[in-house]
């Protein structure tokens, strides 16, 4: 029995309200082992692979006994220095299928001062206990730009856990987005370390589940660095009796003047079932910074759905729709032909 | 203008004066099953309580520190002395009080609000209420407003025992258990249906014994469609000691009924406050509460709401005030269960001198309660880079039929706002007033008139202090 906290709330609260860790217990190892990764790598010239030079692991907001398993145990590793500024992405694609049920990996990202580079991470497939696991620390030099975008189409029978420890130098900028639209059982906790003026960390994320899914988030940035800005923000869609947990924490420490952070959620619940959790924390050791965090949680707008009962649309096709916008400004950053995909595998899952 | 602002320490000399302690009887400090049967000897408990008393003693020493919130780590209970009673019976005329007890209270100006604007008070002195009073129309009403010692032992003895520590059970958490093992004093209010009572009542608690604790307990019911203010206040002089407050409070509102809850907390500097307060609202009732925090070593006040009928209301208004060795944990929260429920939280935190305000909150909708909504806003001030303000928010849906929202902000006075203010020809020191003011004024308006004015008064006193 595993007892180990996994996305731990930064600041905990009423035990009651079940948000100080998740629900989601770190993955046993399966008795034949983890076995090998189905995984494809895409690289362009100018991030090149190398012996990982080995910088001090950060921690990212899953939790550092999960990263631990992650490191030591993952099947897939790739350690790669960025040099310049490619509009190329590194592309990885896990599949998990009858013979290959998990792959848990491991990537370091190094982006030199100046560097550009975005690391598409694509999970596909999953048959009964499939486990699939990454952990991406980044280390983003002075004036890199590192976009990690990570699309999560699994099987509902299959549990995924995903990492990022990024740490940002001077005027760098560190991206996550996420599309997390299926497996089981989903964890992500992404944590970025704003070291440097004017260093920026942003999260998007959105999400689906339905079913009797378990879904649990957790962004944090923290803020040490002068000028420094976060922008977190989630939009999501509950259906069935779906468990979901939302936490995202701006950290100002003492030192960071001037720092900005932003953070929302917005979530459209669309079963009686569903329980959805939100935990947007502030928290705050310097005076000169700026704060904020909104969150609109609720089922769909009668209003709206009435302007397209008006204009000819029935109310499956608006309240399709409607779910789907939630998704438009994640999807929209994905390469073409990956958005094709994720909006098929999306409106399958919509039932539509 | 870009130095940082220095703020000086609040001028408490209105509640930091002190009497020699001259107790008809304290317990031993510490908790003990001995100290606890005393205490209920002591009390003339009936059977059931000095039973429950023990029952929650039990649960005290099984339950667990809470693992989040401020440190206690300052308060032992082996140093508290949990009953202190002063030499003197209730009264109720101030000319009976002992001339010490009596000017405690003039000083602190309670016998003048009772004379203008209040309907009844009662005023305990450490562990035992000492006067109590209510005005005959009002009583005449069918209003009860007494001690919760003699409404145990009176004619509302059945209804003390059916309502008492039943919101609040002791196995809410540790402090609600040490309550039920030692409480002492406290009051009871019963407002008959459909009756108004149209000036507010007041409960005034002073902790007088340093190492002390206090643990009145405020037992409300209002019956259907009817009407209640209810005003707490409390205050101690300052010891190098810690002492403890773990009071409690439960309030049942009626069908159709409203209940106003204010309260103005200003202990001192040494006072761990560890108070619980929780109120059920039946169909179509609203509770309201008013909370100004600005005393304390450290302090955990998180008022709760359960909505019960359907269309119940809840409306938390609040405002914190942390400085230097202070960390106040304040917020509220409220639980939907019945239908077409509403909830509306807004409060508003200033952190300065070092001091550590946080923002904690809970709005849990349960499948039952489709229709609701609720909206939660919560803004903080800093003063300065020593000070600390967190924010943690939670929110538990678990059903659509909810519309649910919720902002935050954290920040700075603006340097913009000063520099236009100072080129008006204010100095700095008023700008600041001015701005820290404006930032308060949405809560002064909801505090009683006296209270309003003396938090006024407190935010330029702090103000006062500041140089750049």
């Amino acid at each position: 029995m595993n007892t180990t906290v996994l996305n731990p709330l930064p600041s905990p609260t009423w035990r009651r309200l079940g948000v100080n860790g998740a629900g989601i217990s770190l993955p046993e190892i399966p008795k034949e082992g983890w076995g090998e990764a189905n995984s494809k790598v895409t690289l362009p010239d100018s991030a090149a692979p190398e012996v990982c030079p080995g910088f001090s692991p950060l921690e990212s907001a899953a939790g550092g006994d999960l990263d631990k398993l992650l490191r030591d145990q993952a099947g897939h590793r790739l350690c790669l220095t960025v040099r310049g500024q490619t509009k190329t992405p590194v592309l990885i694609q896990h599949t998990l299928d009858t013979d290959h049920p998990c792959a848990l990996s491991h990537v370091t990202l190094r982006a030199l001062p100046g560097s550009r580079i975005n690391l598409v991470e694509v999970i596909r497939g999953g048959v009964e206990g499939s486990v699939h696991g990454s952990l991406t620390e980044v280390q983003a030099g002075e004036g890199a730009q590192v976009t990690l975008i990570q699309l999560q189409m699994l099987d509902k029978k299959a549990t995924s856990f995903s990492a990022l420890a990024a740490e940002a130098g001077k005027d760098a900028k560190v991206d996550l987005v996420r599309a997390v639209l299926g497996g089981e059982r989903v964890l992500c906790g992404g944590k970025c370390l704003l070291l440097g003026r004017a260093s920026r960390f942003g999260a998007n994320t959105c999400y689906y589940g339905d079913g009797n899914g378990v879904l649990d988030f957790s962004d944090t940035a923290i803020h040490t660095g002068k000028e420094t800005g976060s922008e977190i923000h989630a939009a999501g869609v509950l259906d069935g009796a779906c468990d979901k947990i939302l936490r995202g924490t701006i950290d100002f420490r003492r030192g960071a003047v001037h720092g900005v952070g932003h953070e929302s959620e917005d979530v459209l619940l669309l079963s009686p079932e569903v329980r959805n959790r939100t935990a947007p924390l502030i928290l705050c050791g310097e005076e000169q910074v700026e704060g904020q965090h909104a969150a609109s949680i609720g089922r769909l707008d009668d209003r709206m759905l009435y302007y397209m009962a008006s204009r000819g649309v029935d109310q499956g096709e608006a309240r399709r729709l409607l779910a789907l916008a939630k998704f438009a400004p994640v999807l929209d950053v994905l390469p073409p032909d990956l958005r094709c995909e994720a909006e098929a595998f999306l409106e399958g899952r919509l039932g539509t | 203008m870009g130095e940082k602002t220095h703020v000086e320490e609040i001028d408490r000399s209105r509640y930091d004066f002190r009497y020699e302690v001259d107790a008809d009887f304290q317990t031993d400090a510490g908790l003990t099953p001995e100290i606890v049967a005393r205490i209920s000897e002591e009390k003339h408990d009936p059977q059931w309580m000095a039973e429950f008393r023990q029952r929650s003693l039990t649960i005290y020493n099984e339950l667990e520190l809470p693992r989040w919130g401020p440190s206690i780590e300052g308060l032992n209970m082996d140093n508290i002395v949990t009953y202190v009673r002063p030499k003197t019976t209730m009264q109720g005329s101030w000319d009976q009080v002992p001339e010490d007890i009596k000017n405690t209270f003039e000083r602190l100006g309670i016998p003048q609000a009772e004379r203008a604007a209040l309907a009844g008070v009662g005023a305990q002195y450490d562990s035992e209420v000492v006067y109590h009073n209510l005005q005959e129309e009002v009583a005449a009403q069918g209003v009860i407003y007494t001690d919760l010692e003699s409404a145990l032992t009176g004619p509302y003895a059945g209804m003390i025992r059916d309502h008492f520590m039943q919101l609040v059970p002791p196995t809410d958490h540790k402090f609600a258990a040490l309550h039920g093992a030692v409480w002492s004093g406290g009051s009871f209010v019963y407002v008959p249906p459909g009756v108004s009572v149209e000036i507010p009542l007041q409960s005034y608690f002073r902790m007088n014994a340093p190492g002390a604790g206090q643990f009145e307990h405020t037992l409300i019911i209002v019956d259907e469609n009817a009407y209640l203010h209810f005003i707490e206040g409390c205050s101690a002089p300052k010891y190098n000691v810690a002492n403890l407050h773990a009071g409690c409070v439960e309030i049942y509102v009626g069908k159709g009924s409203r209940v106003r809850y204010s309260t103005i907390e200003n202990w001192s500097r040494n006072m761990y406050n560890l108070n619980t307060k929780r109120a059920v609202v039946e169909e179509d009732g609203t509770i309201e509460w008013v909370s100004g925090s600005f005393g304390s070593h450290t302090s955990c006040l998180y008022p709760m709401s359960i909505l019960k009928g359907a269309g119940a209301r809840m409306e938390f208004t609040g405002i914190t005030f942390a400085g230097n060795g202070q960390e106040l944990d304040t917020g509220a929260q409220v639980v939907h269960l019945g239908k077409d429920t509403s909830s509306h939280i807004v409060t508003k935190s200033i952190a300065r001198d070092g001091g550590v305000s946080n923002f904690r909150s809970g709005v849990t909708v349960t499948k039952t309660a489709e229709g609701s909504r609720s909206s939660v806003s919560c803004e903080s001030l800093m003063l300065d880079d020593r000070s600390r303000s967190d924010t943690i928010p939670v929110m538990d849906i678990r059903t659509d039929q909810v519309d649910v929202g919720h902002e935050a902000r954290i920040g700075r006075i603006s340097e913009e706002s000063i520099f236009y203010l100072m080129s008006r020809g204010l100095s700095e020191e008023d700008a600041r007033a001015l701005i820290v003011g404006g930032f308060a004024e949405p809560i002064a308006k909801e505090l009683p008139l006296e209270y309003a004015v003396e938090m006024n008064n407190l935010i330029h006193l702090e103000m006062q202090g500041a140089t750049s």
